[in-house]
């Protein structure tokens, strides 16, 4: 097959597995559960071939067969154990290579938590007051040293007040630590109005590059030969 | 033992390995059920200790290069963890084909969209698998067509069709019924208004220097990002850090309790 | 006047409309203001493409997203990617959270890096993709051994018989890393890799407008030396390139579709206000 022809079929199937799933925006109809169920078994199909591919073909296979690394056999009976979960007499051996992963992924958190969070620790307790290189950084729109001070003092008393509000270890009586968790949830609200704002955007992004490809790439490009 | 083979001989240590397999597997069947639970406790814990403990042991050498005794077999125990979760996605694969197999063969309502389903991934799995395998053109031609064709195209229409959803929650949902409603929604409209052009421009009136520049709505949807988002977002991901510590500390130690922890062996 | 119960159908329709209206027709719109995130990423590329001590280092092009996402971190892509090929920069091409990315990646960069003349092997490389499980070790072994640790490129070639490569052995030898995702791929640059040499890494972020909320902590510590935000990141970008594409052309519709969402959050308040202003009437 010519590659324009193929080219041209690929669009095709674009476009109709577009229309096909934005067809439920209408109502409940065939067509969208057909793409439905297409979606979820070429995304199955893809997960099989990815895994072997990329995982279990180099780092698995041709160590074995072909750089000669017998004992990757073993990986086998381990990941058989995975399967023992349909046997009533010995689902047990799945708790067993389970286990191995929990503790794996359990002792990866103390590394993880140390190189995520000991730097975000000592940067936002550094913020000093009169610490002020963001004076210089492009946005400091009339920046003074005073109101760059008061930016981080604002910086520090939200990240006190959202660490108060989350705090359940103990009843929050009195009126301080209620005020300031009251502050904090309020601060939540201004971030989750962000988050909003920002989702928006995301989503409306990704549906204009669904209409781009079908007013450009189909109409435009394909039908109308414009380019 | 453990060296490399080639030839008649790795087939043969494969096969010696095979056999040892089976006959572990059969030992792993009979071990008794007292003995369970604490096999599995010293396996999770095993597995947690060598990354704790290579964590945790004093590291020599030039600072961009710092190891200890275990730092060697990270990788190597990584890459067999890898290769093993891979095998795992076969649990995943059997409950879907499964379920879907039987609506197929006892021809339930929505047997046909199973057979579709199971189709789609077997022609994906030889389409994109084949690929590597075999020159032939029609492979190709049909990992175009399944992958670049259906697939990306499937998975971008997905993501994109909650927008339409965001447009009806917008007209229907979103109420300004308290405080923190109107905190969120006045604060998503300055971020909303900040980051398109056409927002920008209803300050555009507001010279960009000086004090006054922080009223333009692009510099206050900033700041907001910025001064108010940044620490209430770091808030959360402290407290997610501590938590999921916490939580591993559990899971590596055993303590963890619930309906599968419990589970009689 | 009562504000109706609109239809959500007719809603769906009202997007469609004011998204497609600005992709047909030439809309009329002010060029975007230029935020800091995106200043400060412009900056950083044109400071390490300048510097002596960072303009023949390598730089790192992490492409961790998938076909999902394709609209916002392509488009950052195409645009980032079109001023590292003018500034003559190496690059080696990345993937290890999603391997959409290698094959997405790999294809826009086979695209721009030709019509710049680059040559593969040469003035650019597909490292290929790597499992997400063992990334934290990968990028610690890559620190002091890029060719070991990551052993061949997507086409099977060992890193050490690409000429290029012979220039890039280590942490010291990248200048730039640029992270494209849809997640939070880039703390593992951070974590692992950025401050593991003896000079720190200047790292870039292309994330997703939701990501992006969370990464600004990162932005604001200086792990992060820029940032650009999603659709509107890249359109600012290719604003400052003077080299539009396709996120100048989708910034009207982006605008419109925003303003259809305020007008109808507006609209959904005002009938609400209505409604209970004609309860409390009923009830009087």
């Amino acid at each position: 097959m010519k590659e324009e022809t193929v080219k041209l079929i690929v669009i095709l199937l674009g476009v109709a597995s577009t229309l096909g799933i934005y067809s439920i925006l209408y109502k409940e109809n065939k067509v969208f559960r057909f793409f439905e169920h297409m979606y979820l078994g070429l995304a199955a199909g893809y997960s099989i071939s990815a895994a072997w591919n990329d995982i279990l073909r180099p780092q698995w296979w041709t160590l074995m067969m072909i750089e000669g690394r017998w004992w990757m056999l073993f990986a086998i009976p381990a990941a058989m154990m995975f399967y023992m979960i349909y046997s009533k007499q010995n689902s047990w051996m799945s708790r067993l290579i389970f286990g191995l992963f929990l503790g794996a992924t359990a002792g990866q958190t103390f590394q993880s938590f140390a190189a995520d969070y000991f730097p975000k620790f000592r940067t936002a307790a550094s913020k000093a007051v009169m610490d002020l290189p963001e004076v210089n950084q492009p946005g400091a729109y009339g920046l003074t040293p005073y109101s760059a001070a008061l930016n981080n003092v604002l910086f520090m008393v939200i990240l006190a007040s959202v660490m108060t509000y989350f705090f359940f270890s103990f009843e929050q009586k009195g009126k301080v630590i209620p005020s300031v968790s009251k502050f904090g949830r309020y601060t939540l609200m201004v971030a989750f109005g962000a988050l909003f704002g920002s989702t928006i955007m995301a989503r409306m992004s990704l549906l204009i590059g669904r209409m781009y490809f079908l007013i450009h790439d189909f109409v435009q490009v394909q039908l109308l030969h414009m380019q | 033992m453990f060296q490399v083979q080639h030839g008649a001989a790795l087939y043969t240590y494969i096969a010696g390995a095979a056999v040892v397999s089976v006959i572990l597997f059969f030992a792993l069947t009979l071990v008794p059920t007292k003995l369970r639970r604490p096999l599995i406790m010293a396996v999770t814990f095993a597995a947690g200790l060598f990354y704790a403990l290579e964590f945790f042991w004093p590291v020599s050498g030039p600072e961009s290069d710092q190891k200890n005794f275990l730092t060697a077999y990270i990788k190597p125990f990584s890459d067999i963890t890898t290769v093993l979760q891979s095998f795992a996605l076969g649990l995943g694969v059997y409950s879907l084909v499964s379920i879907h197999m039987r609506k197929v063969a006892r021809t339930q309502s929505g047997w046909a969209y199973s057979l579709v389903l199971i189709v789609s991934m077997i022609v994906m799995v030889i389409a994109h698998i084949g690929k590597e395998y075999i020159k032939s053109p029609w492979v190709h031609q049909l990992n175009d067509f399944a992958y670049s064709g259906l697939m990306k195209s499937l998975d971008a229409t997905m993501f994109s069709i909650i927008a339409f959803y965001i447009v009806s929650a917008a007209y229907r949902a979103f109420r300004i019924r308290s405080t923190e409603a109107t905190i969120l929604l006045v604060s998503a409209g300055i971020i909303m208004l900040g980051q398109v052009a056409i927002g920008q421009a209803i300050t555009n009136a507001i010279p960009n220097e000086g004090l006054t520049a922080n009223f333009r709505v692009e510099n206050m949807a900033n700041w907001i990002l910025k001064k108010v988002n940044s620490p209430a977002i770091m808030a959360i991901d402290f407290g997610l850090g501590v938590g999921g510590l916490a939580t591993a500390l559990r899971l590596w130690l055993s303590l963890e309790r619930g309906s599968y922890f419990e589970e009689e062996l | 006047m009562r504000i109706p119960q609109l239809d959500r159908r007719v809603l769906y329709m009202l997007l469609a409309i004011v998204v497609s209206i600005p992709l047909l027709v030439n809309v009329p719109l002010p060029p975007p203001a230029i935020t800091p995130p995106t200043k400060s990423f412009y900056e950083t590329i044109e400071t390490v493409s300048t510097d002596p001590k960072t303009k023949d280092k390598l730089v790192i092009i992490s492409c961790n997203f998938g076909s999902g996402t394709l609209a916002e971190n392509l488009s950052q892509l195409e645009a980032t990617l079109n001023h590292i090929v003018s500034k003559r920069m190496k690059f080696a091409i990345f993937a290890f959270n999603d391997p959409q990315g290698r094959d997405l990646g790999g294809s826009t960069a086979q695209r721009i890096a030709d019509k710049a003349g680059y040559k593969y092997g040469k003035d650019w490389v597909n490292w290929g993709f790597r499992p997400p499980q063992g990334i934290q070790s990968l990028l610690k072994a890559m620190v002091n051994d890029l060719h070991g640790a990551l052993g061949t490129d997507v086409k099977g070639t060992k890193l050490s018989a690409i000429p290029m490569m012979a220039n890039y052995k280590k942490a010291d030898d990248v200048g730039l890393i640029i992270e494209y995702a849809a997640s939070d791929t880039v703390k593992y640059w951070v974590q692992f890799f950025q401050r593991a040499g003896s000079t720190p890494i200047a790292t870039l972020f292309c994330p997703t407008s939701v990501m992006a909320n969370e990464a600004y902590p990162m932005l604001e510590t200086g792990q992060l030396q820029g940032m650009l935000v999603g659709l509107k990141g890249a359109n600012e970008f290719e604003t400052v390139m003077k080299r539009p594409g396709f996120a100048t052309r989708a910034s009207a519709s982006l605008s419109y579709s925003h303003l259809l969402i305020i007008l109808l959050i507006i609209l959904g308040n005002v009938g609400m206000i209505q409604d209970r202003k004609r309860q409390q009437g009923a009830t009087k």
